[in-house]
């Protein structure tokens, strides 16, 4: 059976697909779905080629183990390699199931499959069967679909002892434990529970009088005897539910999550796998111990649902992901979003030299007037009945500032732009010693490798950071020439250079770019690909590999072949960025992008062939 | 050392070669989860290991010295006899939370021989092991050097790392301190002085 439950977990990674669909069998309260679309990843990628891949033939290596199978063919399973497998969590407050659902193209062949590498079935009609009462999981198919069922019993519904006991279930606790008194304190039921925790805890002090030392092994082994016959009622209550789910699955009707709006209007068809959390809430309070819960459930209150579309075709490997969020602070966070990058600093871009770079763009007098806001909602339930300080706090906070003043001082955008490494000589102190061992300080020279650093944001009303360094002139911390203000300390670790030109602030490692700043003579050009990430993100995180090709040092490698070897598959990479428009309606939503280098046919090919040339290496 | 046991130690801790680094490193309160001393911190530390030598017999001429500059530290004072200084080993090992119980130095006038006794204490590579791969290549470059000086000439020494000076007066060690956490080397020493 395991092999089965190994092979169907196996093609949950890279396949499935489109003409059956068993989303009608995925229900409506699942929290949970993941989907897998084999369709469009054999599209590109046809099926002899993936059996005569690295991941193909060790993927078909471990599910025929087999001597007397035939040809090692993914198609060998009877899986449907053109419709969606699917994945779904289901839970109640006491049981969770993990259910895996496979489309099936022809059965005999599963059939013949399961035979030959020894896993016994049971066939009832149409329906292949494979459990035992000592497991969790139970294995069953027929000509349309094979699913494979977990259940795992949630230990936090039987921490109640009056829930417990209606199951005939003892928490047992080891000689001494006595956490059950501060759960029954902060949950507070009634007298029966109290007295009956009095009474454990006078037995607990009769015995710690009779009970010898040399006892203390008998008691592990009480212990550990009650334990496991505790484990044995809650098998076969996990087993009696399993078993009624199985029936289920089989005989019940139910609504399809389907029919769920939240679902399939997120749920693209066109993407190779989507994940789709029903809310984030609550699966976060689900897993959380319940004494604790009760402080920490408004930190994820604001979040809903959640999902991300995985996609791959011939330009890139795409995630995107998009969050709902409650409508108070959707009203938030749309205020604080509503802020776009200084189209000035595209000027500053050089797309041909530059290595990575990250922006931002959020509003600052919004940003200061809705965070005390979203803290409060976020963190005041944790405060334990000090809302109202709270809430008071973050009002008097918002009084003391001006946000408009702010907001005119720091707009809210920023572009950090890591352009080149340069490599500089530092001296350090070193000894030499004499004839007669007495040490002489020596100044000894290295090289180091320094990242060349520009970062640009804007403000309206720059009179602030004219005053601020002044006071650093002052103090003898910074040194003006030509407008350019220079750190003058902490040298070791960078130049740094500081300049105000046309309402933005600019701070970089390199002297010449600040001084053609400075004088109009800067040269950057941006592409268009660029250009329209900045304009159109509020956040945006850039790293173009090849750019990195010839830039590092011998010296931080060590030799040249390794270094030769890392620019070559520097500059074999594809430009890799995440960027985030913000918020629309009240879905938040990011994309991270890897791009498909020239050379390559595809997205899959290019993963595949990574994944090749490191298996040769 | 002289003649009658008693002598001058000077400790230096030279982190100048990795100035740039350290440097860095001081303008943020914690890396990779460790937490970054300030240089408050480190002074602080300083001072207490200067108070506590204060507190000891047989100590004297206790000098201290943090540059933040080039980042060289040392700590330097006398002794009236060798013995003093175990003591002072002792509870640093102590504070550690290393059990350690032989002397590091003895020295016998009797047969003019002075014994630097090194035991290796496994809590180093254990606690090196649980530093991540980038945090250990810290490590890599650093030295140890240790230089005894006599005022009569040394006869002999039995450690094959240490090199006797031309003038027979002092005695230096180096090795890598990677070596040191993985025992791959023992800074032991028995010199035998002229009489």
């Amino acid at each position: 059976m395991k092999k089965l439950i190994k092979l169907s977990l196996l093609f949950l990674l890279p396949f499935a697909v489109n003409a059956q669909e068993l989303i009608s069998k995925v229900p409506q309260n699942a929290t949970v779905v993941a989907k897998i679309n084999a369709n469009n990843f054999f599209r590109y990628l046809p099926v002899d080629e993936f059996n005569k891949s690295f991941i193909g033939k060790s993927f078909l290596a471990a599910a025929f183990t087999d001597s007397t199978a035939t040809v090692k063919d993914v198609q060998n399973f009877g899986i449907n390699l053109s419709a969606s497998a699917y994945y779904y969590y289901q839970q109640t407050d006491s049981i969770g199931y993990n259910v895996f659902l496979l489309p099936i193209k022809d059965v005999a062949k599963l059939d013949q499959f399961s035979t030959t590498h020894g896993n016994k079935f049971t066939q009832d009609g149409d329906l292949r069967k494979m459990d035992n009462k000592d497991s969790s999981t139970v294995v069953m198919w027929n000509k349309d679909v094979l699913y494979v069922i977990n259940a795992s019993l949630k230990d936090e519904f039987f921490k109640d002892s009056l829930i417990a006991k209606r199951y005939g279930i003892e928490n047992v606790r080891f000689f001494g434990q006595d956490d059950d008194a501060d759960i029954i304190d902060s949950v507070s039921v009634d007298t029966t529970t109290l007295s009956t925790t009095t009474e454990v805890e006078e037995v607990v002090e009769e015995e710690i009088d009779e009970v010898a030392v040399a006892k203390s092994d008998e008691m592990y082994d009480d212990y550990y005897k009650k334990l496991a016959e505790q484990t044995t009622i809650k098998n076969a209550l996990k087993y009696t539910w399993l078993i009624k789910k199985v029936d289920e699955l089989n005989n019940g009707k139910f609504e399809s999550i389907s029919t769920v709006n939240a679902y399939s209007s997120r749920i693209d068809n066109n993407a190779l796998a989507s994940v789709w959390l029903a809310n984030i809430g609550d699966l976060y309070s689900n897993f959380t111990p319940r004494d604790l819960k009760f402080n920490t459930l408004g930190i994820f209150g604001a979040y809903k649902s959640l999902n991300a579309n995985l996609y791959a075709d011939n330009e890139s490997i795409r995630i995107n992901t998009q969050v709902e969020i409650r409508e108070a602070e959707a009203k938030s966070f749309a205020k604080m979003y509503k802020h776009k990058l200084n189209r000035k600093f595209f000027k500053y871009v050089n797309s041909e030299k530059t290595i990575g770079m990250v922006s931002y763009a959020l509003n600052t007098e919004a940003y200061l007037k809705e965070i005390p806001k979203l803290m409060m909602s976020a963190y005041g339930t944790i405060l334990g009945g000090k809302e109202d300080e709270a809430a008071l706090g973050a009002e008097f906070f918002s009084l003391l500032l001006d946000e408009k003043a702010i907001a005119k001082v720091v707009k809210g955008d920023a572009l950090f732009l890591v352009n080149d490494l340069s490599s500089r000589e530092v001296s350090y102190t070193g000894y030499e010693y004499d004839e007669d061992y007495k040490s002489i300080e020596v100044q000894k020279k290295k090289t180091e490798t320094l990242p060349n650093f520009l970062m640009m944001f804007s403000s309206d009303d720059t009179s602030f950071f004219d005053r601020l360094l002044k006071i650093g002139m002052n103090r003898n911390l910074l040194s003006l020439d030509n407008n350019l203000y220079k750190i003058e300390v902490q040298k070791d670790i960078f130049d740094v250079y500081f300049l105000i030109k046309d309402k933005m602030v600019f701070c970089g490692t390199s002297l010449t770019d600040l001084q053609q700043i400075s004088n109009n003579s800067y040269k950057a050009n941006i592409s268009k690909k660029q250009k329209n990430l900045l304009a159109k993100n509020n956040f945006t995180a850039y790293f173009s590999a090849k750019n990195l090709v010839g830039k590092i040092p011998k010296e931080e490698i060590g030799n040249i072949e390794t270094l030769l070897t890392l620019n070559k598959t520097l500059g074999g990479m594809g430009d890799i960025y995440i960027k985030s428009n913000g918020i629309k309606g009240n879905i938040v939503s990011g994309e991270m992008v890897s791009e498909v280098p020239a050379g390559h046919q595809n997205a899959i090919k290019y993963l595949f062939s990574l994944i090749e040339n490191a298996q040769q290496k | 050392m002289k003649n009658d046991g008693s002598g001058d130690i000077l400790i230096t801790i030279n982190l100048s070669q990795s100035k740039t680094k350290v440097a860095s490193l001081m303008l943020l309160d914690s890396i990779n989860g460790y937490k970054v001393p300030s240089k408050k911190d480190i002074q602080a530390k300083m001072n207490e290991a200067v108070s506590y030598l204060k507190s000891k017999d047989g100590i004297s001429n206790i000098k201290q010295s943090i540059d933040f500059n080039t980042y060289i530290a040392t700590l330097s004072f006398s002794f009236k006899n060798v013995s003093n200084l175990n003591n002072i080993s002792n509870h640093i090992l102590k504070n550690q939370n290393i059990k350690s119980s032989a002397a590091s130095y003895t020295y016998s006038k009797a047969t003019n021989t002075f014994v630097r006794n090194y035991q290796y204490v496994g809590k180093a590579k254990s606690e090196y092991n649980k530093l991540k791969e980038q945090d250990r290549a810290i490590f890599k470059t650093a030295t140890y050097t240790s230089i005894y000086r006599f005022e009569q000439s040394i006869n002999k020494q039995n450690n094959p790392l240490a090199t006797i000076s031309k003038t027979k007066k002092a005695i230096l060690l180096k090795c890598s301190i990677l070596d040191l956490i993985n025992n791959k080397v023992n800074i032991s020493n028995q010199i035998q002085l002229s009489k």
